[in-house]
Formats: C-alpha cells, structure tokens, sequence
C-alpha cells in the first residue's frame, strides 16, 4: 500500500502505544492469573519474541520499500491477493467491536447506569469514524495530544497513591505456576492486535520505519509494567473484586480537594478509545477499499464505521459470544495468522518468484 | 458533495436524538447521603441514612442534614424504600460513613460490603465502623452542633495515626480482607456518647473481623499495639510512667515497621521491628543526680520496652487468642515464603495460633542541640 | 436527492442572485477627441454628481482635468499641477510633445500612469488622482494628488498592549504600506498591489520577505485573490473566506491584525501580509492556532512573565468553552466530582431553580450574549447603561427570583472574563460555548470529550497551505515549541530565525 500522507515515526508509535494500554484498561482480571510482578517481568520477554515473530514481515517489507502488506499480495497473488485485504478487514472489525462493546460495557458498570448502549456504540463510531476519514496525519497528531492527556493522570495517580501502595501484595513469579505464565506469555505477544496495525500502516511512516516497533514497545512496556505493579500494589486483595480493576485505582487516587477524579479519567479514556477505533477504522477501511471498486473508496471508512455500530449493537447482547471472540483474540491466533504466517507465506511466494525469473 | 452533506446532516441530526437515551438527574432531585448505618432487626434491614437538607442550610453553613429510616428483606429493597419515601435518588457519592451494626457484624459483614463495592458511586474510601450497638442509634443524635457528627466522625478518623488510640478502616480494605480468606480485618468500635445537649460519636475501641464476622475487640489503649505492628502510628504520644525517672511524654516523630517471614518448625515465624523516633515534650518530676544523657538513655529504653509490650500483646491476642491475621501478614508470607504458602496457604487461618512472632524495637530519642559530656 | 428538486432549487437561486460582472462600460477605450472621451465619461459615470472637469489650455491644447469631489487636495493640484502647467512653454506645442513633457520631464504627481480604457481610469480617479486628458491623445495621464478625509493613526481598538507601538493601521492602504515600510528597512520586504472585486477594484496590498516566503504559498494566495468573484470588497472579512483553504473546520486559518508591529513579526517568519485598502485590519496568512495565544506584549516583557501570561491565556480558553459544559454535566451526571463542601453549597442554591441546569446555563449564557451584542451597538452616552442593567438583571433580580442561581452566575462570569483574554477567537468560543453547554447537559462528560476530541481532530486535520495548523505542537518539534508554551529570551530567539515551511509536515518548501 502506498502511503498517501506521511506520519513520523514517533506519531505512529504513540498511537499503538495508546491503543495498546486502552486494551488493558478494559480488561477484566482472570481468576488464576499470573501476579502483576510476573505481568512485568514478562513484557520484555513478549517484546523479544514478537521481534522474532515479526522477522518474516521486516524482511518482506524491506524487500519492497514503500509497499505495504495489500501492494505486495496484490502484486504477488494476483487475483487470490484479496485474501490479505480480506483478512485484515475482518480481523479489524472483530477489534472494533470488541473494543465498542468493551468501552460501551465499561461506561454503562462506571458512570452511566440505565443507559443504552446503543447511544456510546453510535456516538463513540460516529466520532471514531470522522477522525479516521480525516486520514493518518490528524489521527497521529490528536494521537500526540492523547498521550498528553494520559500521562499527566497517570502522574497524578502515581503520586496521590504512592504513599499508600503496600508492596507486599507483588507475589514473587515463583509463585505463578507455568501454564498460567506461559498462557500470559501468549497474550502478551500474540494477544496484541497491534502488530497487525503496525504492519499495515508501515508504509505510511516518512523514516526510521524500522524503529516504529521498539519505541511502542519501549513505551507500552514501561507504562504497563507501571500499571501492573501500581494496580496490584494499590488495591491488593480488593482487585480481586473489581471488574476494572485500574478504574478503581482512579476512583481511590485523591490529593487534597482533587477527590474522585474517575470521571475525569473516563473522559480521557474516550480519547483513548477513540483513538483505537479510528486506528482500526483506517485499517478497515483501506482494506475494504481494495476490495471494492475505486468510486466506492470514499465511503468505505464510513460504511466499516457503520457495519462495526450495528454488529456491536447486536453482540452488546450477547455476552457469550464476545466472550468467545475475546479468547480466541486472546488466544492469539488471528494475530498469529495476520502477522507472521501471511508475511511469511508472501515473503516465500516473492523468493519463488524471483528464482522462478 | 451535496449528497454527501445531505447524508452528513441527516445523520447528525439523526445523532441528536440520541440523548434522550441518557438519564439526567438535577442536583435538586438528588439526596446526598452522609452516612449510613445498617441493622439487622426483625428478619430484614433496617437503613438509617443521614441526608443532606439544603432548606436547612443557610448561608455558609451546610450542616443542615435529615434522617431518613427504611427496612428491607435486602439493602437493595430498603434503598428503593428509600427512593419511594422521599422521592429523591439516593446519592451515595459522597457518603463518608457506613455504620454496621453489631448483629450484623456477628452474622457477616459481607452482603453489606458487597452492596456498597458493587454500587458504581459509592467510593471505595468511605470509612467503615462497626456500632457498639445499633448503628442507627449512634446515628440518630439530634442535630445541634454546628458540625455534623459524621464531618467531627470523619475528621478524627483522619487524625487516627496522630491520636494512637483508633485505627481507620475503609471499604478497600475491608472488600479485599474478605476476598482473602486468609486475612481478617480490624474496624473502629463505635458508640453515641455525651447528651442530649452535646452529642457525639465516639470511638470505644477496635472490632476485629475474621471471615467477616466479629471476632474480638482491642479496647483504645490496646488499639495501638495494632498500629505498632501495622506500620500505622503517625506522630502519636508516649507517656512514660516510672518511678524513678517520673512522668515523661515523649512526642513520636517518625516510626515505621519492617516484616520478615521465616518457616521455623514448620510453622510461620514474623519478625516484627519496629523503628521508634521520638521528641522528649515534656518532662515531670524528672530524677535529680541524672545528666541528660543519661535520662534519654533511659527513656529510650523505656520507649522501646513500651512499644514492644504493646506490640507483643496485641500480636498476641490476634494471633493466639483471636486467632484472626487481622495485620495481613499472611500476604507477605506469601511473598517471602511462596513454596511454603503454596503448600500450606490452605490452611493458615485454621492455624493461626501456631504462629510465633518476635518483635524488636530500635528506639530513639532526638538530641539534637545536646552537648554529650 | 430527486433531480427535480435540484433544478428547482438552482432556478430559485438563479432568479434571486446575480454573478457579479464587470459594467461592459469598463472595457470601453478612448479614442483621443476630448469632448467625445468626456461624453462618454459622464455617461459612464451616469451623470454623478461628485465628478468634476476643468477645461484648461495648455501652450494652446485643450486639456481636460477630471477628478471627483473631495478626493484631490486642492493645494497639491494648484502647486504641482496647474502652476507648472500654467507657466509652460513648449517649443513646438502639440498634444504629443505636451504628453512627453508631463510623462518625462515634469513631476505632477508622486505616482504617475497611463491609462487606456476606462476600466482602468476609473478606479485611478476613484483614489483621489486626477486626469490629464490632453485632446488628440488615446491615453489619459493620472497623477496622484490625493487629498481626502481619513482618520488618523490611532492606538488600535482590538489589539491593545501596555508595552510597544501606539500605532494601528488606518484605512488609507498606503498609510499602512508606508507603517510597514518604517519598521522593516530592508531591501528584501517586497510589496505587490493587487485589485480585488469586480465593482469595487479594491486595492490590496501583498506584503512579505523575499528570502524567507515560500514562493509555492505565495503563488497560491495569488490564485486565489484572482478568483475573488465578489463585486464589493469593503472589508478584509470579505477576503478571508477565500483565503482559508479549510472552510469546515471551526478555527480559520487567517488571521487578522490592527497593528504594524505584529504584521512585520509575522512576515519575518515566511508568511504573508494583506492590506486592504478600506479597513485598518490586515490578514496573515498562514495562520495557525496557537498564533491566537500570542500577542506583541509577550516579546517585549520579561520570558517568565511571558510564560506566566501564555499559560494564562490557554487556560483561559478551555476555560471559556469548557466550564459551563463542565458545571452543566457535572452537576447533572457526576456530581461526584465537586468537593463535597462545593457540592452542598451548590445544592443548596439550587434547590429552588425552576430549571434543570442545561436550560439554566443556555438561559443566562443568551442574556449575556445579549448584553454584550447590545453594549457593542449601544451609542457611547447610554452605553454604560448596559452595566447598570447586567447587574440589576442578572447579578441581582433574576438570582433572587430564584431564575438562575449564584453558582452559575460565578460561571457565566468566569467563562466571560476568560472570553476575553483570547480576543481573536472571541466568534469560535462562542459557539463552541454552546455547544458544549448541550453536549454537557444531554450526555455528560463523556459527551464533551467526545466534543473535545471532534474539536481537536478537526484542528489537527487542517493544512492551511500545506503547513499543519496544530504544529509545533502536533507534529511537534522542540525548536518551534520554544515560542509556544513557553516564550524562550531573545538571546535565543533572535539566533536562530524559524521558517514556517520548515515546520513538521509541511508540504510547501
């Protein structure tokens, strides 16, 4: 894919990052899962192995600079090249209406009790929608302003909290059996829907692509492994109660008369949100574009914005079957799929073809 | 582009219906609930809340409050009473107190404490006491003073490290306590005080909880043994009783408390040490023929055999005759020690009272500005 | 959208307006027979009233002065045209030899021309010159001899600072060329006059730098001054529009300015300065957002106080867009929010509003508005009436009849006082006032971040000439942030001059 307008390198790493926290925000706590000590010491290791799984894809995008995943499938495959803009379409929109229902269960537990849901899967898609028809640039750029609005919070909690956190309640990662690890482990690194942005929107990046993925991750882990360790040392045992858990610890932060501030933080998270649904949005989009004849290109951010309101609307009522496409997201094998097996099969289809000529 | 605008506005327009979905509360249709006491009477719940009266509140002052008394088969029942009796939303945003009463406190805590961390504007520091009593009783004094009892209640709650004699308990605490089976959790005792011309609460001592049921109660001067070894103890008072250096109040600056667990016998082992700094404030009657050195020797020597007494007894009493880790101190038995816990954790709480303890104490006076002969 | 219904609609709107055309009297040329060319003329000029002829001869050639009414100054006409034109003496007089002398060897005017049609003589005369029509000749020379009424320069209206310049642009354009002319002596500031609207040839004035402009942003403001199809420019604001290259999003990117000082600050960083003649409020173009946080006071006070006073500024816009949205939501979804103490005493005040909140904020928030806009069009004498009655009306009367309550008078206050610390967004907050003020009543905080985001995002989506609106902040870049939310010293400043097309994601070099 070629990229129409050019966004830096930090720009779009901030953008992953912010979306990659917003993910863990809405997460709800598994009963047997690993302490957030091992969480911690666990994110670098998933950031070495998502470098290694990700080798077939920086070599196949360096082999063809300036193209993305859609270009080279296109080029290579021919007719069956649909298949990847097929697959990245679907894979975005199953994030998009997790990530809608997350949100629009989150806010109706937290602050809007009897409300439908129907109005924040609307409102929240409609708003996602525009920003993501403005295109990457404004998308990056009210991403720089997010990631403002969320560390300086961020800061406040820290601070307000640090006098009361009790570090005895980090277990020690011995504690942690290995299957739980090792099942953390996976969602860690494959569980992160992310890399799949991170590939498609490589070739929108003006220089240092190469440097996109570690600054995220640099990012991401220092600011989760925060998170994980606060959480766990704030709230302790109560945690275990809690159905968002970093909420919680929000709603417990105070300084003075800067009490009750997690109405505050939901707002910020909405940017948050926002952002993520936009990202998937463009991604979306574009991959539905390449499927659909040129005219209808101009609409096809706001038709995915569309379709993602109406299946979220449906599946906000089914719990059941959100719960399974959340494990089978966690289980990480559509990323699995997207991010290693599709570059690696279009990366041996280019040496073929060359050896062929 | 026109038919885009079209489309454009007609879904904005389409959008703007959408807030009626969303249900708006006026201030005015809002009753703020300060505190809250529950009661277990005749088979159902009985909910003492104390409301804020805006008519009641003039100028500056915002004292003005009304008592609100509703029943229920649950807490969930007796709050739609409540809705139903004055016709206000109940707003549980700013409560600050919840008063338990003590037959609930006997049977379990745990439906209250679940209602109230379930509730999406109750805030998880809200205080927790339990009445020595009905709760509605400790409530229900009429409102004279210009500061309602719950703002003094909150406020001395507040000072609970400076004043040494009650501890402070919130929902998060207590929510998380109940969600480990191993760990109990200690609550201030409460009780209405005084007369009818100056009412107050006051707190008579210290409820520990065990799988959310009262347990046993630590009397005020007991209470501060609790906070010795919970690391609580902010800048309270000592007071030195000896016959031969007199009377001595020393001011304490600075302590804190470091756990160390170990297996010994096959049973937990806590190494309790606890670090005293303290200030002499004043000095009655002090021993003639003593330098001054010599008299901070000796009351650092009193000082630490002060907080190691007070310390060891209420280790003691929780341990061995409550038999309730009210301290959480199985958490970091869990850390130190995670292949023990993993094998015995289980059955900790049966076996609390194997557990051995040794408490330490370094104790210290400050000299500063003393010359040292 | 059924085709009958738009060419309905586009037959309505060609019955109603007209496309602005040039008179067909303009193109007309002139043929060198005087009393012809001057028929002609009248009945071009329909016979006005303030057009005014003087038949003189000069070495024995009929020669025609014309000139409007109260345009020329008469003692300018007398000395340095008609006295020298009295005691010429030409060695062989004919209209040609006249011609060549006036254009070559006299000075009649500062600023001399020749004109052909009068399309073209018309907006000469119009400007306060007066033309030579000497018989036998197809041209007419115009000779600058303004002298009409304009109003000093004066300390500006809109754009007042304690520090610097008294000075303000005045509606003469050239009074305002030469106030920029003072202040930047420098061989590299270029002016270029243009005419704009296709009645009114108003004249505009480009000013900018030739070695910091980027030729692609100056060749793209001339485009789009040349396709101006307006008839009448009377004011900048007519302009504007068509500058902005943006026209959905909220904030405009050009801005406007009374001051000379300001004008020179902006063109020494590559942007581009347009005069109009007939207003004293000149356009910058580009202009981005955080422009409006800026005044001329920030440069000449001490940095710290100048950091002081910006973050004062961009706080008191959220302020003035936010806080009555904010009180609205908060007091209606999440009164958890407010201390508690805040909380009861706003309880309190409440009790007895009719009102829910939302109506309450928009009820007051329209009486302010009305206040303000009837201040503005009040004649001075009875101005301060306004005061008399906003206090009465709303500080008092309505507060005690228990229509609105004290709380949201603080508000309505505190968001006015605000409004006015950032003049040049005064039109956007207004709006955007309101706006938040129903998002916050209907859906609460999360409504207004979701304003908020729609607000940001429209900003960040705007290039205004290929230069991002939002940089330095987004694309951010630490060496421009040193004049954003900080003001660094003129030691440093002055080192290092920024170019705005070497801003981040700029597209125009």
């Amino acid at each position: 894919m070629k990229g129409e307008s050019a966004i830096s390198s930090w720009q779009l790493a901030v953008l992953l990052f912010l979306s990659r926290v917003m993910q863990f925000f809405l997460a709800a706590p598994q009963k047997e899962q690993p302490g957030a000590l091992t969480a911690a010491l666990l994110l670098p290791v998933s950031v070495v192995a998502s470098a290694l799984l990700l080798l077939p894809a920086y070599f196949l995008l360096r082999r063809h600079p300036g193209k993305g995943l859609l270009d080279i499938a296109g080029e290579n495959w021919g007719r069956i090249g649909v298949v990847c803009p097929a697959a990245f379409f679907l894979f975005s929109l199953c994030v998009l209406i997790q990530t809608t229902c997350a949100f629009s269960y989150f806010l109706t537990s937290v602050a809007y009790a009897q409300t439908s849901p129907w109005l924040f899967i609307l409102l929240l898609l409609a708003v996602g929608g525009y920003t993501a028809s403005m295109g990457y640039e404004p998308t990056a750029r009210f991403g720089s302003f997010v990631l403002v609005a969320f560390v300086i919070p961020l800061l406040f909690v820290g601070i307000s909290l640090w006098p009361q956190a009790q570090w005895e309640f980090l277990r020690p990662p011995s504690y942690d059996g290995w299957q739980n690890q090792m099942f953390l482990f996976i969602n860690l690194t494959l569980g992160n829907v992310e890399t799949a942005a991170l590939l498609f929107l490589i070739p929108a990046v003006n220089q240092n692509k190469g440097s996109v993925f570690w600054k995220w991750s640099l990012l991401s882990m220092v600011a989760l492994a925060a998170i994980f360790l606060f959480t766990a040392a704030a709230l302790g045992d109560y945690a275990k109660s809690q159905r968002f858990p970093f909420y919680t610890v929000t709603k417990i932060a105070e300084v003075s008369i800067f009490q009750r501030l997690d109405s505050l933080h939901v707002a910020l998270w909405v940017f948050m949100a926002l952002v993520r649904l936009s990202l998937f949005l463009e991604v979306a989009g574009k991959s539905l574009a390449r499927m659909l004849p040129q005219k209808a290109s101009k609409y096809t951010v706001g038709a995915c914005a569309v379709l993602a309101a109406v299946l979220s609307g449906i599946l906000t009522e089914k719990p059941d079957v959100l719960e399974k496409l959340g494990d089978l997201f966690a289980g990480g094998l559509p990323a699995l799929l997207l991010t290693v097996l599709l570059p690696l099969l279009l990366l041996l289809s280019c040496r073929k073809g060359r050896a062929g000529r | 582009m026109k038919i885009r605008k079209m489309i454009f506005l007609t879904l904005f327009f389409l959008l703007i219906l959408l807030p009626g979905c969303m249900r708006s509360i006026q201030l005015n249709e809002r009753a703020i609930v300060q505190a809250v006491g529950l009661d277990w009477k005749d088979g159902e719940y009985a909910l003492t809340l104390q409301i804020f009266d805006p008519e009641a509140a003039e100028g500056d002052d915002t004292s003005g409050g009304k008592m609100l008394r509703v029943e229920g088969k649950t807490i969930s029942e007796a709050m739609r009473n409540a809705n139903l009796k004055q016709g206000q939303e109940i707003f549980w945003g700013h409560t600050k107190l919840i008063i338990i009463g003590d037959q609930i406190a006997r049977d379990g805590i745990e439906a209250v404490i679940d209602y109230f961390n379930a509730d999406a504007q109750s805030r998880p520091n809200m205080d927790v006491l339990i009445a020595d009593g009905e709760a509605g009783e400790v409530l229900s004094e009429p409102l004279d003073s210009t500061i309602l009892p719950v703002l003094s209640t909150k406020m001395m709650l507040e000072g609970y490290q400076d004043n040494g004699k009650l501890v402070r308990s919130q929902l998060k605490g207590i929510a998380g306590s109940l969600e480990n089976p191993s760990v109990g959790a200690y609550l201030p005792l409460a009780a209405f005080s005084g007369d009818e011309k100056n009412p107050s609460i006051q707190i008579v001592g210290t409820a520990i909880l065990s799988d959310g049921r009262i347990a046993g109660t630590f009397s005020p001067e007991e209470t501060r043994g609790i906070l010795w070894a919970a690391g609580e103890v902010g800048k309270t008072q000592l007071t030195l009783e000896d016959s031969s250096l007199g009377v001595t109040t020393l001011d304490v600056v600075d302590s804190d408390v470091t756990v160390a667990a170990y297996i010994q016998d096959g049973a937990p082992f806590y190494q309790v040490s606890i670090r005293v700094k303290s200030n002499v404030s004043e000095e009655l009657s002090p021993v003639r023929g003593l330098s001054l050195s010599e008299r901070y020797d000796r009351y650092e020597e009193e000082q630490r055999q002060l907080v190691c007494r007070e310390t060891e007894h209420a280790l003691e009493r929780l341990f061995h005759e409550i038999s309730c880790d009210a301290l959480g101190y199985a958490n970091i038995l869990m850390q130190q020690q995670p292949e023990y816990w993993k094998a015995n954790g289980e059955g900790y709480a049966a076996s609390l009272r194997n557990v051995q303890f040794s408490v330490t104490v370094d104790s210290t006076i400050n000299r500063g500005g003393t010359t040292v002969s | 959208m059924p085709q009958w219904f738009t060419k309905k609609i586009k037959e309505k709107e060609q019955s109603l307006y007209v496309t602005p055309k040039p008179p067909p009297t303009e193109s007309i040329r002139l043929t060198g027979n005087a009393e012809k060319d001057l028929s002609v003329i009248r009945a071009a000029l329909h016979d006005t009233a303030d057009f005014m002829v003087r038949e003189i001869t000069v070495c024995g050639i009929p020669v025609k002065l014309m000139m409007f009414e109260g345009m020329f100054s008469l003692q300018t006409l007398t000395e340095i045209m008609l006295e020298p034109l009295g005691d010429l003496v030409l060695d062989k007089p004919s209209p040609e030899e006249l011609r060549d002398w006036i254009l070559h060897r006299a000075v009649l005017g500062m600023d001399q021309n020749e004109v052909e049609t009068l399309g073209e003589l018309f907006p000469f005369l119009m400007s306060g010159f007066a033309g030579i029509m000497i018989d036998g000749i197809e041209k007419v020379i115009v000779a600058g001899v303004q002298g009409f009424q304009f109003r000093s320069v004066s300390e500006p209206s809109a754009e007042e600072n304690v520090r610097g310049s008294r000075e303000g642009f005045t509606e003469p354009i050239r009074i305002n060329m030469t106030m920029v002319r003072r202040r930047v002596k420098s061989s590299t500031l270029k002016m270029e006059l243009m005419k704009a609207g296709v009645k009114s040839h108003t004249d505009l004035c480009l000013i900018y730098q030739t070695d910091m402009v980027a030729p692609e942003l100056l060749r793209d403001i001339r485009r789009r001054i040349q396709e101006i199809p307006t008839d009448i420019i009377l004011e900048s604001g007519y302009v504007q529009p068509f500058l902005d290259t943006d026209i959905t999003s909220i904030f405009s990117n050009v801005g406007t300015t009374q001051r000379p000082d300001t004008l020179c600050a902006k063109i020494s960083e590559g942007r581009v300065g347009i005069l109009v003649d007939g207003t004293p409020f000149a356009l910058i173009v580009p202009y981005f957002f955080n422009e409006n946080f800026q005044s001329i006071d920030d440069y000449t006070h001490r940095p710290y106080y100048a950091v002081f006073e910006r973050w004062l500024k961009y706080l008191a816009f959220f302020f003035t867009i936010l806080l009555p949205g904010f009180y609205v939501a908060v007091g209606t979804f999440h009164p958890e929010l407010l201390p508690e103490a805040l909380l009861l005493n706003v309880t309190a005040a409440e009790q007895d509003v009719p009102f829910p909140l939302v109506i309450e904020a928009l009820l007051i928030h329209f009486i302010y508005e009305l206040m303000r806009e009837a201040g503005l069009r009040l004649p001075r004498p009875i101005g301060h009436a306004i005061g008399i009655i906003g206090a009465l009306v709303i500080g008092d009367a309505a507060v005690t009849a228990g229509l609105i309550s004290s709380p949201m008078v603080m508000v309505v206050a505190l968001t006015a006082l605000s409004s006015f610390v950032v003049p040049s967004l005064f039109q956007e907050v207004t709006i955007m006032r309101f706006g938040f003020i129903i998002i916050g009543g209907t859906l609460g905080i999360f409504g207004i971040s979701l304003g908020l985001a729609l607000m940001i995002v429209n900003l960040c989506s705007v290039n205004a000439y290929g230069i991002p609106s939002m940089s330095p902040e987004s694309p951010f870049q630490m060496f421009a942030m040193r004049d954003v939310l900080l003001r660094a010293g003129w030691k440093k400043l002055g080192r290092k001059k920024l170019k705005i097309q070497n801003l981040p994601g700029t597209e125009i070099r």
